[in-house]
């Protein structure tokens, strides 16, 4: 049976609710605005992420059960939540600031200056001391961390504990399943209930289909509830924060900038990089990650240990012989498994909607293929000073490299369809630059020509900052509804 | 939770095992080998599946539907009375052949993940003597 839909009435209008959409909520009602704040997923509790397993939770917090793809050669497997807090809920709670020369990079490409460092550096400061950003030492455990570390000051390379925005970690290696001690400051936890202590109201399970506009003005969202009733929002203000995927589909969807929007998603891509060791590194015990090496930032490449999992463990082996994946999680407890960041040059894009659903596809460049196999080596160089006996890089039919000899040699014969690769950071879709520069929305956020709708989430950022993003959304998006703020 | 027994992921949990991939799997890794540990990979592999976005869903269960075709074609034997050599020959041939490989490294890693972190969680406070 077909239901009419019943409008609702609101003031300011939130689309989604993850570390974009929870700033523009918390700063609006702190305005005195009345704010509704749509979100796709469901709220989830943190006794309901302790009660779950991690697999339960993959599959109620992530977007397809985790399991996207972007086609392309390779095809990369994408990951981002959909729940109340948005990735924020799964992500390790990093918070790095972007660098100034990133910063200044994007304003010359961009064609605005508004955002380099003297100002979003100041709203990262003011994130940081708001969400309680500490700098992670290691934990009880973190051993695979400490022999990174360790391996990287006998190197001399650069490294640092993560900033992360947690308060008292109990180091349960549950980050990318939701923490079960409430212990990290995801939005769900932090943004969203002072919002909510304001006036904010949460529709959980709501999924915005359409903007209806005219003129330059957005007059209503057309949204099916979460008994799948549809609904209209007639609001005075939207601000779009679905994320790098869903905001660019919802503005298609609504014939706003639909030959811009979603034409270019940056992309960091993980390579993961499973080390075997002679002493016992019990890689499930400790938080997430307690070292990070940046010797190779300034060429866009980060190393880290992973959020090893038994499961998560097989999953990264799943495409070796079997005989193989049994050896390996026989002797799990000498495994490490380590994640190698790298921001990729080719874009992707979504190049259409089939089902509802958007089909994303790469466009990997030989520029790309040669920084993978550099990150590779520099990884390998890493893992073997770290005392590492075994290499299985992230290549199924590769075998076990175990000097770099062989590294060298795999690095030699790899194909750009043999890489595995992961990706958990999309950004940069909707991105705020001048129109003629492929530029979406204005330098308040705005898509070009609307005067009520602004884009607030990783979409709008003009590129990849090659840092976990949450600290540069967060500030990007305080800025964006400062302005807002201001011009009202 | 989170749609393991809607219509559409008890209809996947049925292809799948129609497929005789399950039966490939538990003959293939110790960690699927015992009935349980399956049925979560089954369970866990099958509603992913349901959740993925249609296009995508569209195209693994077409892939599905052939593998009792593609696994004789490479085998001369059904996936579901194969000798465990034979399953892992199979496999083997499969995984190296475009389109396949894909499918089989994505299907397989759900089920692995299903299959090892599936289960009830840990305890909610570390035990006792556990430095915090």
């Amino acid at each position: 049976m077909r239901h009419a839909a019943y409008d609702i009435d609101c003031d300011a209008l939130v689309i989604g609710s993850g570390a974009g959409g929870s700033v523009a909520a918390l700063e609006l009602a702190r305005a005195g605005r009345q704010v509704t704040v749509l979100e796709e997923g469901p709220r989830v509790t943190t006794a309901e992420l302790a009660a779950a397993s991690p697999a339960e939770s993959m599959r109620r917090l992530y977007r397809g059960g985790g399991a996207i793809a972007v086609l392309g050669t390779p095809t990369i497997a994408y990951g981002e939540a959909r729940v109340v807090g948005g990735t924020t809920v799964v992500n390790g709670g990093l918070l790095w600031e972007p660098s100034a020369m990133v910063l200044d990079r994007w304003a010359a490409w961009s064609g605005y200056g508004g955002y380099r460092f003297p100002v979003v550096g100041a709203r990262f400061a003011d994130v940081q001391q708001r969400l309680g950003m500490i700098v992670q030492e290691h934990g009880e455990g973190n051993e695979d961390s400490r022999l990174l570390a360790r391996a990287a000051e006998s190197l001399g390379w650069r490294w640092q504990h993560p900033q992360r925005v947690v308060r008292g970690c109990e180091h349960r290696n549950q980050c990318a399943t939701g923490c079960p001690s409430g212990a990290k400051q995801s939005m769900a936890v932090s943004y969203l209930p002072q919002a909510e202590a304001l006036g904010a109201r949460i529709h959980d399970g709501v999924r915005a289909r359409r903007l209806v506009h005219g003129r330059g003005v957005v007059t209503g969202v057309e949204a099916t509830d979460a008994a799948g009733r549809p609904v209209r929002y007639l609001p005075r203000t939207v601000f779009a924060a679905a994320g790098p995927i869903g905001t660019p589909v919802l503005l298609r969807r609504s014939s706003v900038h639909r030959h811009t929007a979603g034409r270019r998603l940056a992309l960091h891509l993980n390579l993961r990089t499973v080390a075997r060791f002679s002493r016992v590194v019990d890689a499930v015990r400790g938080t997430m990650f307690t070292a990070q090496v940046q010797e190779h930032s300034g060429l866009g490449i980060l190393v880290m240990p992973s959020n090893l999992t038994p499961g998560g463990l097989g999953a990264a082996l799943a495409g070796r012989d079997p005989r193989q994946v049994d050896a390996l999680l026989d002797v799990r407890a000498h495994l490490g498994m380590f994640t190698t960041q790298v921001r990729m040059q080719g874009p992707a894009s979504i190049t259409a909607c089939v089902g509802g659903a958007p089909l994303l596809r790469h466009g990997m460049t030989q520029a790309d293929h040669h920084t993978l196999r550099l990150a590779f080596r520099r990884t390998a160089r890493l893992l073997f000073a770290a005392g590492a006996v075994e290499l299985l890089p992230p290549t199924s039919t590769a075998g076990p490299l175990r000097d770099l000899a062989d590294v060298d040699a795999y690095c030699a014969q790899v194909r750009p369809r043999d890489w595995e690769l992961v990706s958990v950071h999309g950004m940069a879709s909707c991105p705020m630059a001048r129109p003629e520069r492929g530029g979406v929305c204005d330098e308040t956020g705005r898509p070009h020509g609307f005067r009520n709708l602004h884009v607030c989430d990783a979409s709008v950022l003009p590129g990849a900052p090659g840092i976990s993003p949450q600290g540069t959304i967060m500030s990007y998006a305080h800025e964006i509804v400062g302005r807002h703020l201001e011009s009202v | 939770m989170s749609g393991d027994r809607t219509p559409r992921a008890r209809a996947l949990e049925r292809a799948l095992y129609d497929s005789g991939l399950p039966t490939c799997w538990a003959g293939s890794y110790a960690a699927l080998r015992d009935s349980r540990a399956l049925e979560r990979a089954v369970r866990h592999t099958a509603a992913s599946l349901a959740l993925m976005p249609a296009a995508y869903r569209w195209g693994t269960v077409t892939a599905l539907r052939l593998f009792p075709v593609a696994f004789r074609a490479v085998t001369r034997t059904s996936p579901h009375s194969a000798s465990p050599e034979r399953l892992r020959h199979g496999l083997g041939q499969l995984r190296a052949r475009p389109g396949y490989a894909d499918v089989l490294r994505a299907t397989t890693a759900l089920a692995l993940y299903g299959a090892l972190d599936g289960t009830a969680p840990r305890p909610a406070h570390p035990p006792l003597g556990a430095v915090r």
